[in-house]
């Protein structure tokens, strides 16, 4: 049936279900991730529960055998209070249990609103790359080297990482410190691996390091030389890429771009840095249209809206329509007449919350000012500037 | 001490570990608050928290924790010393020498304790024995960073420079943390009038951590300090203060008018009192100043 049909999800479906019944998950999970490429959305739901099933049974394994190895611990204390802990016996890898974007409802650059500079290098150094393989390939182009976003808090970063993934029908993975560390060294080094050669069975795929401001020496703190080894191990990973034949692509994220470790930044490594600003005016009323666009309203204006939450990130947006909805959904329940959302529920919900990108601006503002660095935050610059009061 | 968790909670004492070595005390915190929920009587993880809650500034929290890991069995001389510390910051001295000198009957050898003991002896105006203790301290640990801390700042409050510059040489090749260092080179510079290179890293120390507001105040001040709209201010200061200069300028005038040389002493007076306003002023011509650049 397939053979007939290369693009008819359902038989990829069916093929999954056969592969999960001979207890080949892999084959199972490669089946499934095709028949979610070309399924409708009722089919897509049915895919996601076997998927569910399938990640819940391998969970279980990864359980039975941990449960049979006995872990000794000896916890070894420094003067410093810092406690490293060593692990003496035992080990295996826990960390099989990536998010993967599987579950994850699909979003593309239509649901962000605004940042268009952003999506434009975006389509033309990731999605162009991945879609045009060929002509990279003609001219032995090496696609490498990923992009690290930063900015104030709930400005999209995530956002627009998930929806690049969703642009180039990518997989996405997202990855975090807490996936990477380990008791013992040794598996953390391991965790690294896995991570790229599972991302390699999942191509096209981009993988996502979410707060890599975390991942790294930080040579302002106390923390030992002894994570030295695994970053060495990740950059070695990221240096090994060639995006063009392995459809694998790295994105980064931070709202605190001061605590990425410089070694990140190389050429070849996240050699391109991009600001994620607050939204303008014109990107915040799309914001509000797009998260009203479910949701009985009233006529609204948006512009207006728009112009009354200067300096408001999305997620501060999202929030703002959040309250409104609470307040009229409470006031129905209490007078039992049902009706919009107006536009003066979304002016009192305005005026009750406040940005939450101020701190973080007027940090980055003398971040700048005291670092005499031309080149690197003139974005950053030129946005404070536009900004005065901050 | 030896002591069995799971491997996740293994794995999450580990993160714990680790996002307080790099600063992030919030995200350890609320780690530790979960994995809390499961074992409510862990000393152990109690103590863990104390330490988190310190450097979030919570310190009845912090002495809270404290006291409950001792009463669950954690290392009793950690813990006080701790409290030592806690009190210490919180400028309860009685309380501080208490806790401190009872972590030391319970471990004689605690190096970092015996020279915060010995800190807190200088602070209180006991300087023959805080030099004693320090000495001792070191004795026992000659590399130990709270020791060459304390030291340190000893030091520089007696004014020996080439003391300084000892401890801080040996912590440059101890310590792994920059900020440290950097912040004792600065503060030596500041000490010696060098307000241009102690400025240089404490700005150093703020792009290192540019959440930390009170780097940012000693920056800006420092670097005020350094402008030379305050050069008067400096030579007065060289002189012996405004004070002194009060003093001088009343006394010479009274000797003139007794000489007769009323235009000299008018002339005196004026510049004086020019002096005087210039100094008053001298802090908004310094934001203006600024503003322009
Ligand atoms: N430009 C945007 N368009 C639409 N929605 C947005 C936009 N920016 C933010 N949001 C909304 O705000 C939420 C938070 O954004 P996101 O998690 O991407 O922020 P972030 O920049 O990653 O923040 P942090 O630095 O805290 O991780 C998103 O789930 C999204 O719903
Ligand atoms: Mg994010």
């Amino acid at each position: 049936m397939i053979e007939q049909d290369q693009n008819n999800a359902y038989a990829w479906y069916l093929l999954g279900n056969e592969y999960n019944e001979m207890e080949m998950p892999s084959e199972a999970l490669q089946a499934f991730s095709e028949a979610i490429k070309y399924s409708d959305e009722d089919l897509k739901y049915k895919v996601f529960d076997e998927l569910g099933k399938l990640s819940q049974k391998k969970n279980q394994k990864v359980d039975e055998c941990e449960c049979s190895q006995e872990n000794n611990i000896e916890i070894e204390e420094k003067e410093d209070n810092i406690i490293p802990l060593r692990l003496i016996i035992g080990g295996g890898n826990d960390k099989s249990t990536l998010n993967y974007n599987e579950g994850l409802p699909n979003i593309s650059f239509e649901d962000v609103g605004g940042l268009e500079n952003l999506k434009e290098t975006i389509k033309m150094k990731i999605v162009k790359p991945f879609v045009n393989q060929g002509l990279f390939d003609k001219f032995r182009k090496k696609v490498g080297g990923g992009i690290l976003l930063f900015g104030p808090p709930g400005c999209g970063k995530t956002f627009i990482a998930r929806a690049t993934a969703g642009e180039c029908n990518a997989s996405f993975v997202p990855v975090h410190i807490t996936d990477i560390l380990d008791p013992y060294l040794g598996v953390s080094a391991q965790n690294i691996k896995d991570i790229f050669s599972n991302a390699r069975t999942k191509k096209p795929c981009i993988l996502f390091f979410d707060e890599i401001d975390t991942i790294g020496y930080n040579r302002s703190r106390l923390s030992g030389e002894h994570m030295r080894p695994i970053i060495d191990q990740l950059l070695s990973e990221i240096e090994g890429i060639d995006s063009s034949t392995d459809k694998l692509l790295i994105i980064g994220a931070t709202n605190m771009p001061w605590d990425v470790d410089t070694a990140f930044k190389r050429p070849g490594r996240f050699d391109k840095t991009i600001f994620v600003s607050p939204p303008d005016q014109g990107a915040r009323a799309l914001i509000f249209k797009l998260k009203l666009k479910d949701r009985p309203t009233d006529i609204i204006d948006y512009n207006m809206l728009a112009k009354n939450t200067e300096l408001y990130s999305g997620a501060d947006i999202e929030n703002v329509v959040e309250v409104a909805t609470e307040n009229v959904i409470t006031e129905i329940l209490s007078s039992g007449v049902e009706r919009l959302i107006t536009m003066n529920d979304l002016v009192e919900a305005i005026k009750c919350t406040k940005p939450s990108t101020i701190e973080w601006l007027r940090t980055i503002k003398n971040y700048v000012k005291y670092s005499n660095q031309a080149g690197v935050y003139d974005e950053v610059e030129k946005f404070l500037a536009s900004h005065k009061g901050i | 001490m030896m002591q069995s968790y799971d491997k996740e909670k293994l794995n999450e004492l580990n993160e714990i570990n680790y996002f307080s070595s790099i600063g992030r005390y919030e995200v350890a915190l609320d780690k530790i608050n979960h994995i809390m929920s499961f074992h409510p009587n862990d000393g152990y993880i109690l103590f863990l928290r104390a330490n988190c809650l310190i450097n979030l500034e919570k310190y009845q929290d912090a002495i809270e924790d404290c006291k409950q890991a001792i009463s669950f069995g954690y290392s009793a001389d950690k813990c006080k010393y701790l409290l030592g510390q806690i009190h210490m910051i919180l400028k309860r001295y009685v309380e501080s020498e208490e806790y401190l000198l009872d972590a030391l009957v319970e471990n004689p050898n605690m190096s970092n304790a015996m020279a915060t003991y010995g800190y807190l002896m200088f602070l209180t105006g006991h300087e023959k024995k805080a030099a004693k203790l320090l000495e001792e301290a070191l004795k026992i640990e000659p590399d130990n960073e709270t020791a060459l801390h304390y030291c340190f700042y000893y030091h520089l409050a007696k004014g020996k420079h080439r003391n300084q510059i000892a401890v801080v040489e040996k912590l440059m090749s101890n310590s792994n943390s920059e900020i440290t260092t950097l912040m004792k080179i600065g503060m030596m510079e500041y000490y010696r009038d060098h307000y241009k290179a102690a400025s240089e890293c404490f700005r150093q120390i703020f792009l290192l951590d540019p959440t930390d507001q009170k780097i940012l105040k000693l920056l800006q001040r420092v670097q005020e300090e350094a402008s030379i709209l305050y050069f008067p201010q400096r030579i007065i200061a060289k002189l012996g203060g405004p004070a002194v200069i009060w003093v001088s300028v009343v006394i010479t005038s009274f000797v003139l008018i007794k000489l007769n040389y009323i235009g000299t002493t008018l002339i005196i007076l004026s510049v004086y009192f020019v002096l005087c306003i210039y100094m008053w002023l001298t802090p908004t011509l310094y934001k203006l100043f600024s503003k322009f650049k």
